[in-house]
């Protein structure tokens, strides 16, 4: 009896062919479906591409005349023309004047000490751009997530030691009120303010600082790795309380770059950390045991995180310094931040700051926050808003009541990175050679990614610091920017390149035809700028295909140093010490070479040795870290840029694209121009506790100066 | 009749697991984790972090483990009802999710009676009526329902609210009611933007549930009883709200399995594009930053409420129609 004939396995066969056929039937449908999509996918870009150029070239003229209006709207800013605009900005100053001091009126009548008590001392004086006040009102805002509102923390709530000035010339005091570098640059003295007070209206001093040194940086468990904006030489820095006002940091070796540093953020957790709230959740203090139940009890796995929780911006016990200070926290739908009252800052007539009594934030998707703007339901905001819907906002923004503001970007536009570290031994010896970058920058027309991206607002120009900067260098902002297909094309064939095939493409020394990929993280909106530059690089005979990748993916990526040419944007090209990641390979984001960014961060151990030109970037920048002149940093960075011109490792697109900000009419003392950027926490660098809110004219009381006092 | 609830109960322990096994692969399919989704987001804006830091981040999310020991570890706290903690709130997934159910519930709730209340009187109108004006003119509105984009026709609806009746676009709230206690007024705020979801929403849904009640009553209609009933001169409405509607409505009660997942996770695209915020946006944003618990959590919720909708439905379904409840008991 063979085995076919039991009904089980009868039963069984016929099932799993039923089962077979099914599953095979399912691949075919998945195997048809992706091909179609394919199709249907490379169909629809060829179109789209082609469509493009098309439109471009009938457009051209036209939208040059139709957006002319646009275009004036924004000059780029020369020098001649930012010195004449110093008026419209605050200025800082010290309380000289007896001490009567004056406070918003949500504040009266509450049993607060009087707001001569809870300010300090010597108060920061901001003399406010257009009018003092008047208190009162709400500022709406909107972020896309909670961390995203996280940035009040960082760009609203700007209050370290010092600030960059709105301009960006120059670092202001702040809670410091002056300070000193001695030993060339191994000690940095700071004199703070005295009689400041946490928000809670317990006294802020140096122990505060030390509190954070001790137990904040010095825990490896909260602070895993220290910072090296805190070290040099892999030797943190040493702290000294001299009095209760006066602190001192030292290093082991000269470090020029600390006061930019702090001015940019760093010294902004050094006085978030109030030692009297947080000694409580801290084992320095406690016993572990019963810090690990407190956390086990609010489903915390360890201690540092029911302390990291405590300390974070969403916590509303923890006092702070800043003007406002939580009072919903997410995940509420209003997010509301309310005046501080014991925030440490007056007005040129001894009103506190700040006016504005209350911030809201509320959580919408991107495009919502746009449609908000659009509607004029936001008060002042300039993140998340789109430059590609900048003439919507401008017509809109007559009848809803708001106004666009333009403000000077500190990047140089984004940047296409050829990756030097390629794994293809072939292309990488290709990009290597200096006359391909530049013969790729010379086949990009720039004035075509103007007008189809920027509405012609955009300057061409490379990765370099604006003209307002003390690091402007007008040769390499220029540098290789113009049209000439017919020099790229020599440039090319003069470095072996001469052979193409049927279609026009150039051949690699082996034989294949040259093909790169320009990768790009979906995120960026100005796409069609990149798909014409695949177009105009095909046209010199360079394959060029643009992938659309989503951003976990592009980085991915770009760590595993995947990718030909990366895309990403500027970096505060402004003042360029700071993070010169496109000057040379300095870090992780420097996507031209992060494996010789890795030789550079590891001090030679790890990574692959730079091109010898390059080395010498690093080193110029090693003596800029260990001088304190600023002057002599430019003069270094100087020479770093001669050598970014001579090699260009980083091509530049369209730059001097301005910051967008959508500002209500009832806004006052927001500066009609100003300078953006991460490292100057804008608007935070335009002291957004000094933005006061017009109110209808019936509450006109006495209290409420509008006198302008210089 | 009861052990075959036990026999349903216990099937459901090995296609949850399943369930989660997979789900939790699809969330760490995606290239890189929560942190290079952080570090990317924050490059997009021009913000930097350390890469020694996202190292120790890394280290302490437990990120760089083997993805089994992760999974492992999340069905430790799910067994012991802890869902874990979201990377990108900083909060548990519990109340993340507590806190906004009550409104999902609200509007999905609010949209099942919209459908029901409109869909079946007129399902019924129009088998009844068949070819009639008013069927054709149901027909016609039905298949504009069902071939709207739900997003499409919430920006439409959300454009009209703001040029005709000047409410705030989006939300569900205006601010000044925001984070007001209940009262009359915020009730009454509520309703006032409550509709344009429940619209949107409603209309696709309303539009197919017209088509079936009224393809199956025309089935029914018929049918020999129905004749018979007539013949010997049962009243026309008692005739037909006795016997055909109540076949009619078998599809509708087999449908409820599906409607109690998607009462709480709310209709993820139309309440981003009307910024409402229920389960779905927020389903949608752990996903795409690989927030790996809290989308893990709602996923496995979402789940376990099919499963229980579905065990629902045909119970429901064997106490409404007699010829399953005697098939079962044959059996």
């Amino acid at each position: 009896m063979s085995l076919n004939q039991k009904p089980i396995f009868k039963f069984l066969y016929s099932f799993f062919l039923r089962l077979g056929i099914i599953f095979a039937g399912l691949v075919l449908l998945i195997i048809l479906l992706a091909q179609l999509t394919w199709f249907l996918g490379k169909w629809g870009q060829e179109q789209d591409i082609s469509h493009l150029e098309t439109a471009l070239d009938n457009n051209i003229e036209a939208s040059r005349v139709h957006n002319s209006s646009l275009s004036e709207a924004f000059q780029p800013m020369t020098k001649e023309k930012f010195y004449h605009l110093e008026g419209d900005i605050h200025t800082v100053g010290e309380w000289t004047k007896t001490r009567v001091f004056n406070q918003s009126p949500m504040l009266k009548g509450t049993e607060l000490e009087p707001v001569e008590n809870r300010l300090p001392k010597n108060p920061l004086v901001i003399y406010p751009p257009d009018q003092n006040g008047p208190y009162g009102g709400t500022w709406q805002r909107y972020g896309t997530s909670a961390p995203d509102i996280g940035i009040f923390r960082a760009r609203l709530a700007y209050d370290g030691l010092v600030r960059w000035g709105p301009m960006a010339q120059q670092i202001l005091p702040n809670l410091a009120v002056k300070w000193e570098i001695a030993d060339e640059g191994r000690t940095y003295t700071f004199w703070l303010r005295e009689g400041v007070h946490w928000s809670d209206g317990m006294p802020f001093s140096v122990n505060d600082i030390l509190f954070w040194y001790n137990h904040i940086i010095m825990n490896p468990e909260l602070t895993p790795t220290i910072p090296r904006e805190y070290q040099r030489d892999g030797v943190p820095m040493e702290i000294e309380k001299i009095d209760d006002h006066v602190v001192k940091f030292r290093f082991v070796s000269p470090y020029g770059l600390f006061l930019k540093t702090l001015a940019s953020g760093r010294s902004y957790p050094m006085v978030e950390y109030p030692a009297h709230y947080l000694k409580k959740f801290h084992p320095d203090f406690i016993p572990k045991k019963h810090l690990e139940e407190m956390a086990e009890k609010e489903s915390f796995d360890f201690w540092y995180q029911l302390f990291e929780d405590r300390a974070s911006w969403q916590n509303t016990e923890v006092p702070r310094l800043w003007p406002w200070i939580i009072k919903v926290p997410p995940p509420a739908q209003l997010i509301v931040f309310e005046r501080n009252p014991y925030y440490w800052k007056v007005d040129g007539n001894g009103n506190q700051l700040p006016y504005i009594d209350q911030m809201t934030f509320e959580i919408y998707d991107n495009e919502m926050i746009n449609m908000k703007a659009m509607n004029g339901e936001i008060g002042m905001q300039g993140r998340h808003l789109q430059f590609d819907n900048f003439p919507r906002f401008k017509t809109n923004g007559k009848n809803r009541g708001y106004s666009v503001r333009l403000w000077i970007s500190s990047g140089g536009g984004s940047s296409l990175s050829l990756n030097l570290n390629h794994k293809d031994p072939i292309l990488r010896k290709i990009f290597a050679d200096r006359r391909f970058r530049i013969a790729l920058s010379y086949a990009m027309d720039r004035q075509q990614l103007n007008e189809i991206a920027f509405f012609g607002i955009g300057q061409p120009c490379q990765i370099s610091p604006p003209a307002i900067s003390p690091f402007y260098s007008e040769a390499y902002e220029k540098a290789y920017i113009e049209y000439k297909p017919e020099e790229a094309n020599r440039l090319l064939d003069e470095i072996g390149l001469k052979t193409r095939n049927k279609a026009g493409i150039r051949l690699r020394p082996d034989g294949k035809p040259l093909h790169i990929r320009i990768e790009i993280a979906s995120v960026f909106l100005s796409t069609p700028m990149f798909e014409l530059i695949a177009k105009q690089w095909t046209n010199v005979g360079i394959k060029t295909e643009l992938k659309l990748e989503a951003r976990q993916l592009f980085y991915t990526r770009k760590s595993a140093l995947m990718h030909d040419v990366g895309v990403w944007g500027s970096a505060d090209e402004l003042i360029p010490v700071i993070d010169p990641r496109w000057f040379f390979p300095f870090s992780q984001e420097s996507i031209q070479g992060i494996g010789y960014a890795r030789w550079f961060l590891s001090n030679g151990k790890q990574g692959i040795v730079p091109p010898e030109e390059m080395i010498k970037c690093m080193e110029l920048y090693q003596k800029i870290e260990r001088t304190p002149d600023p002057k002599e940093h430019v003069q270094l960075f100087h020479q770093i840029i001669e050598l970014n011109r001579k090699n260009l490792w980083v091509i530049g697109t369209i730059g001097r694209v301005p910051s967008l900000f959508v500002v209500k009419d009832t806004f006052r003392n927001v500066p009609e121009v100003a300078v953006a950027g991460w490292i100057f926490r804008t608007p935070g660098s335009t002291a957004p506790e000094c933005y006061a809110i017009d109110q209808p004219k019936i509450e006109h009381e006495g209290e409420i100066d509008v006198q302008p006092d210089r | 009749m009861f052990s075959l609830i036990v026999k349903r109960i216990l099937w459901m322990i090995p296609t949850l697991l399943i369930i989660s096994i997979i789900s939790f692969i699809i969330i760490q399919l995606p290239p890189g984790d929560y942190l290079t989704a952080y570090i990317s987001a924050l490059g997009e804006t021009g913000e930097t972090v350390d890469a020694e830091l996202v190292e120790a981040l890394r280290n302490r999310y437990n990120l760089d483990e083997p993805i089994y020991i992760q999974y492992i570890r999340w069905m430790k706290g799910l067994i012991k009802g802890d869902l874990g903690m979201s990377f990108e709130w900083n909060k548990p997934v519990k109340e993340l999710i507590f806190q906004r159910l009550l409104l999902t519930v609200t509007i999905s709730i609010a949209t099942l009676f919209f459908v029901y209340a409109t869909a079946i009187p007129i399902g019924i109108y129009s088998a009844v009526n068949q070819y009639s004006w008013g069927d054709y003119t149901f027909t016609f509105l039905g298949f504009i329902g069902l071939a709207i984009p739900n997003f499409l026709f919430a920006l439409i609806l959300m454009y009209l609210a703001d040029i005709v009746f000047g409410l705030s676009v989006g939300g569900l709230f205006s601010p000044s009611y925001q984070n007001e206690p209940w009262s009359l007024g915020k009730f009454l705020d509520l309703l006032g933007h409550l509709w344009i979801p429940v619209i949107v929403l409603g209309t696709a849904g309303t539009a197919s549930l017209i088509r079936v009640m009224r393809g199956n009553l025309l089935d029914e209609l018929r049918k020999l009883y129905v004749i018979a009933a007539r013949a010997k001169g049962v009243p026309n409405v008692n005739l037909l709200l006795k016997y055909p509607v109540r076949v009619a409505l078998n599809p509708v009660i087999s449908n409820i399995g599906w409607v109690l997942p998607s009462i709480v996770s709310g209709s993820v695209i139309t309440s981003i594009v009307l910024g409402i915020p229920t389960t779905g946006p927020l389903l949608l944003r752990a996903l795409m930053n690989q927030d790996m618990y809290l989308a893990g959590s709602m996923i496995m919720m979402l789940s376990v409420l099919t499963v229980i909708g579905t065990l629902i439905s045909d119970l429901l379904l064997i106490w409404l129609d007699p010829r399953i409840r005697y098939e079962t008991r044959e059996k």
